[in-house]
């Protein structure tokens, strides 16, 4: 893999974007707990001057480069992890261009602008990762979909202009999804605290009986604007090896893949940050009148956190190239690349707190932050267990699932 | 020009249940053989009602109980979607590139295949499949049956998992919009 001089470029001016503008606030963010909506909307419209989001104007530069994405992807999360998470799960609202009038009406100046943010609910409280069997249901009513249930962990969810939301279409008997605007239709929100990536909001929703448009069904709004001519990655403005792999291994699977190597990324992104503060304290800090990075038990946690971090991160990269290329074998790898760089990133955390001592117990210092947030890691967008199941399934072609 | 005693058959064949439908559907098909096109032309309500009765069959055991009637059913199937294809302005737009495309079913022997040719601006298709097809449509007989008389839409279909389909996407956002139009006009039609 090797970058491109406009994606270095765009690395470069990334960088010094956040080291600027989120690294000398990100703690005191961080501290105060789930970021409110103008503050987000703040990031996201000065990450849009960069090429980062997902209106028509940005999107098909910045989903249609795999590397863009997952560069962003691993930065941010350098910096804040909850920064890119508030970011990533605003994608649904690409599928504004194509929804329902009434939706296009109320969101689509918003879309333009850079300032419509999206959700995407998924899990269920009952249902936990299995989104194939989604307890929450959509019902044909007229011209209508009633959407009945509960959703739990949905990023965004509070202060989201657009939620798209996983349920169990009734009239096909077919899973779906549907695009709930706020403008027109309205949930409840319950807020849920955790135990990392404090700076983003997650709540629980409760849907009873949220009326949708017919036409803001997900399979609708590609059908209407496939037959208004429009290609598939004009619609999805991933990369076209992407849209193709919505063909072959169905579009919520090729979704995930490309959602879990952005994760993976992000695990890098935790891991470096968390390896170059070890780093420069080892060598910093002293005892019995030496640099700690003299001790050789320091120098293996420095050995373990180095060799961690870099097969992880040439294990997103080779995710973020079959990705490229369309390879069939990006479902796996996404997967392994996810479960992987997650399951490490919290050995890597604890392995750079250790080299702190109880310096490193301090909130007031960012490895209680990294070891949080690396924690989180391995339970959204598919547990390491689920991760597991998913290669085992693609390796031997046999489902554990149940 | 179609007898009316075939014609007089299959009116009568509605009149009855669908076990009786099924046990007559292989010689009423069998006389139809030949006389597809004529028939989808001349008579076009009584296709549709066909076609309709049928797709409410269970198609993967008929299939498998009888699979040269089989094969005489995707005729008419085809014969159908060549004639709406032929009077049809919005699909002549549509008809922009050559596409092949095979259907396997994945619960019963049936096999088809359908060929748009731009040059000619024409949908045929039939039993069988074609060497080396642009897509490869595979799922349940009901549902490619479904697609071919409208009782599935291609775009929804695909996108609730009804069925796989393999192939360059190009190929396939451009054969979806021939094939909603094609199903909604045989819905119209019935």
């Amino acid at each position: 893999m090797r970058l491109t001089d406009e994606q270095k470029a765009f690395r470069a001016d990334l960088r010094g974007y956040l080291q600027e503008n989120v690294e000398p606030v990100v703690d005191e963010l961080d501290r105060n707990g789930p970021m409110d909506r103008d503050t987000l909307m703040g990031f996201i419209t000065d990450l849009r001057e960069l090429g980062v989001g997902f209106d028509p104007d940005i999107a098909p530069d910045f989903f249609g480069d795999v590397w863009k994405f997952m560069l962003t992807a691993e930065e941010i999360s350098y910096v804040w992890p909850s920064l890119n998470v508030g970011l990533m799960m605003s994608f649904p609202s690409v599928f504004v261009r194509f929804a329902a009038e009434e939706t296009r009406e109320a969101m689509l100046p918003k879309l333009e602008t850079g300032e419509c943010l999206g959700s995407l609910a998924v899990t269920e409280p009952s249902g936990g990762s299995d989104t194939a069997r989604p307890r929450t249901t959509a019902r044909k009513d007229g011209d209508e979909f009633v959407i009945d249930g509960q959703k739990t962990w949905v990023g965004n969810a509070h202060y989201a202009d657009v939620c798209l939301v996983v349920a169990h279409d009734e009239s096909t008997g077919a899973q779906d999804m549907f695009l709930v605007d706020r403008e027109n239709a309205s949930f409840e929100t319950e807020e849920l605290d955790k135990l990392g990536w404090k700076g983003v909001s997650n709540a629980k929703i409760t849907f009873d009986s949220v009326r949708v448009p017919a036409d803001n069904r997900l399979s609708n709004i590609f059908s209407n604007a496939i037959m208004e001519g429009y290609d598939m990655n004009e619609i999805v403005p991933f990369p076209e090896s992407v849209t193709q792999l919505f063909f072959e291994q169905k579009p919520l699977n090729a979704t995930f893949s490309f959602m879990r190597t952005g994760m993976s990324f992000m695990a890098v992104g935790i891991m470096q940050a968390a390896m170059d503060e070890a780093l420069a304290y080892a060598t910093e800090r002293e005892t019995f009148e030496k640099p700690i990075a003299q001790h050789q038990l320091v120098q293996e946690k420095l050995y373990d956190m180095k060799s961690g971090l870099e097969t992880s991160r040439q294990l997103s990269r080779r995710a973020a190239e079959l990705l490229e290329s369309g390879d069939p074998d990006a479902r796996l790898m996404s997967s392994l690349a996810k479960g992987y760089t997650s399951e490490t990133s919290k050995q890597v955390a604890d392995d750079a707190l250790q080299v702190f001592g109880a310096e490193g117990l301090k909130p007031e210092n960012r490895l209680e932050r990294y070891y949080r947030d690396a924690r989180v890691m391995t339970i959204p967008d598919g547990t390491t267990e689920i991760q597991k199941l998913i290669v085992g399934s693609e390796l031997t072609d046999m489902s554990a699932y149940h | 020009m179609v007898d009316d005693e075939l014609v007089q058959r299959i009116e009568e064949s509605f009149e009855t249940d669908d076990e009786a439908l099924e046990e007559e559907l292989p010689g009423l098909l069998a006389d139809i053989e030949g006389q597809s096109d004529e028939l989808v032309r001349e008579q076009p309500e009584i296709v549709s009602k066909i076609l309709n009765r049928m797709s409410e069959m269970d198609i993967a055991s008929f299939v498998s109980e009888n699979p040269e009637t089989a094969d005489q059913f995707q005729d008419l199937l085809w014969s159908g979607v060549r004639v709406l294809a032929e009077g049809n302005e919005e699909v002549q737009q549509q008809i922009n590139e050559d596409i092949t495309v095979n259907f396997e079913a994945d619960n019963c022997p049936m096999t088809g295949h359908v060929e748009v040719d731009k040059s000619e601006s024409t949908v045929t298709g039939g039993a069988g499949v074609l060497d080396d097809p642009d897509i490869a449509i595979t799922g349940p007989a009901d549902v490619l049956v479904g697609l071919i008389t409208g009782t599935v839409d291609p775009i929804q279909g695909f996108m609730q998992q009804q069925y796989q389909m393999d192939g360059p996407v190009q190929k396939g956002t451009r054969l979806a919009p021939i094939m909603n139009t094609l199903s909604e006009q045989a819905q119209v039609d019935q």
